[in-house]
């Protein structure tokens, strides 16, 4: 039995394996924060995208979340709750498609073959969900 | 300036220390001795003392920083130590001078670092450009070698490739260890886990060559210097529209009318004094009215902007401010380094907007967006390279905006050709240009 931690997203009370990333433990508590480059099949998280920022309790500035480790107690707001992360989340997105065409014909197949651009996310997600406990301690280790 | 003690200077009278024997015979490398006759925590604890603060630009203090770094006991791996000489700051010309004239103050320096952290290896990340500088620190460091001053500690100089961002401290560990010159994330921090996953403190040039002094003085002299808050002499950097442009060494605390009319001989031609930016390009612009705020830490920080690298940019009343956020602002899209959306899509962004700003051809929404984009990059950003671009694009707005408005409700810009950039920030075509010179010689 792995020591667990326990983490408040959005209000949200969730206990998680200690080292878990902060995406899954989000998603363990229901709640799906966006991610583009965050894919722990192709290793370390990187932060690079911003899509994923959160304001966490008692640091002032917007986290990338797919590159922090929960910690017990932690206190998790994400664009759901938070204004702040919210702004961040949306400027990150007018960034990317400021210089990015709306008709571009790659983004749209993919929207009509999934629906929307959410559930592929989630539909990413859930291909890599089940093998967690790996993906974190590997992670951890790193 | 006879009248200020010189500390990172001190004996060369104007000139250079640069034979091993004047350096000594200036009472060279007693300090390293004296350190190292002391326990590691006991030059932690002098320097925490002396109130000695980084001078790389984010002021954290120097002994706090060492302290962070576990000791080889608790963390068996190697320590290092890494000296940030990478010094790109448009308007920041300080770190050149000091390892021209005072080579060996710097080294010895590094090697009391590497005492007070317990470790054998120093790495010098020195700008690509810096050729001269890299020549005097090889023949320097090979004269300490020769004098078996190096005590079993390994330094080695590394060039860079002419790459702003390889001045913010990750992504010059990135560089250092091949790969490409990108920020990592924080945390974990240099001091757990820096250069090549192992405990590193990562100092700035000048910061390196004061520890020297520190324990030249002791911590108590030392801190007698300056203010409160801001212990000690600051090596200035003097530049723009000013008689006598340099490098002056002077305690914090002194204004920017001491600075730039009793030193620098003031604004030449009879001209205006319109703003000054005073630690370099990063940090929130002031206007004439602030000429007698204080350089130091605190009194900056009470106006709204920041002693940074104490590079200080004087802009007289020729200059456009519109005109000026466009050098400012392509620079940081050319030294952008990729990683990150907001920083790679919005100081090119910015630069987008201030040039039509500039060319007559924005609305009035146009001077809102540039505004809501500088609030989209601050606080978002991987490192602190975007927000430089936005902090200093927003002061500029904020404290000239009459002179935004005047470009838009004239619909071209109202210096016209009577506006000068000359001798303010270098465009960046020219940095671009020298270091491809410099890859190619």
């Amino acid at each position: 039995m792995p020591e667990l931690v326990a983490v408040t997203v959005d209000d949200r009370r969730v206990d998680v394996p200690k080292g878990t990333g902060l995406v899954e433990a989000a998603l363990a508590a229901g709640i799906e924060i966006p991610v583009f480059c965050y894919e722990p099949r192709l290793g370390p998280p990187v932060g690079a995208c911003r899509m994923c920022l959160v304001e966490i309790e008692g640091i002032p500035k917007l986290q990338a979340g797919c590159t922090l480790t929960v910690q017990d107690g932690m206190v998790i707001r994400t664009a759901a709750t938070s204004a702040k992360a919210a702004e961040g989340q949306e400027a990150t997105l007018e960034f990317i498609l400021v210089n990015h065409p709306l008709d571009c014909p790659r983004s749209t197949s993919r929207s009509r073959s999934r629906r929307s651009s959410r559930s592929t996310g989630s539909a990413a997600f859930s291909a890599t969900a089940a093998p967690a406990s790996r993906r974190t301690s590997r992670r951890t280790a790193s | 300036m006879p009248d200020h003690p010189q500390i990172v200077f001190a004996g060369t009278d104007g000139g250079a220390l640069t034979r091993i024997e004047d350096y000594e015979s200036a009472g060279g490398f007693a300090p390293l001795r004296k350190a190292r006759s002391m326990p590691p925590d006991d030059v932690i604890a002098e320097l925490e003392a002396s109130g000695l603060r980084g001078r790389g630009g984010a002021f954290f203090p120097t002994g706090r920083k060492w302290a962070f770094v576990p000791k080889p006991d608790q963390l068996p791996k190697p320590h290092y130590l890494v000296v940030n000489a990478d010094e790109s700051e448009p308007g920041t010309f300080k770190d050149r001078e000091i390892m021209l004239r005072v080579p060996f103050r710097f080294l010895e320096g590094c090697l009391i670092a590497a005492h007070a952290i317990q470790c054998e290896h120093v790495f010098v990340y020195i700008r690509g450009e810096y050729e001269q500088e890299f020549e005097v620190l090889r023949d320097s460091l090979e004269a300490m070698r020769k004098a078996e001053l190096l005590g079993g500690v390994t330094v080695v100089l590394h060039r860079g490739a002419g790459a702003y961002i390889c001045g913010e401290e990750t992504a010059l560990l990135e560089s250092l260890e091949g790969k490409r010159g990108q920020p990592r994330t924080k945390p974990p921090f240099p001091a757990i886990a820096g250069l090549y996953a192992a405990p590193t403190a990562v100092n700035n040039v000048e910061s390196i060559t004061t520890v020297t002094s520190v324990l030249e003085l002791g911590a108590g002299e030392y801190a007698k210097l300056g203010v409160e808050g801001s212990t000690g002499t600051r090596v200035f950097s003097l530049s723009g529209d000013v008689v006598n442009p340099g490098n002056y060494e002077l305690p914090h605390g002194i204004t920017l009318r001491e600075l730039v009319y009793d030193v620098g001989g003031g604004v030449p031609g009879g001209r205006e004094l319109k703003a000054i930016i005073p630690g370099g390009s990063s940090t929130s612009v002031l206007t004439a009215a602030d000429i007698d705020t204080k350089l130091d830490f605190t009194s900056l920080v009470e106006v709204g902007s920041s002693i940074g690298s104490a590079g200080v940019i004087v802009i007289d009343d020729r200059c456009c401010m519109v005109q000026l956020g466009i050098r400012v602002s392509q620079f940081y899209e050319h030294e952008s380094c990729g990683k990150c959306t907001p920083c790679r899509v919005g100081t090119r962004w910015l630069t987008q907007i201030l040039e039509k700003i500039e060319d007559g051809r924005a609305s009035q929404p146009d001077l809102d967006l540039l505004l809501s984009v500088c609030d989209r990059i601050l606080g978002k950003c991987l490192c602190p390279l975007g927000d430089s671009d936005a902090i200093a694009v927003l002061s500029y707005v904020d404290k000239f905006r009459h002179e935004y408005q005047a470009h838009i409700d004239l619909g071209r810009c109202p210096l016209e050709g009577d506006s000068s950039l000359e001798g303010i920030l270098a465009p960046s075509a020219m940095h671009g240009r020298h270091a491809h010179e410099v890859a190619h010689a």
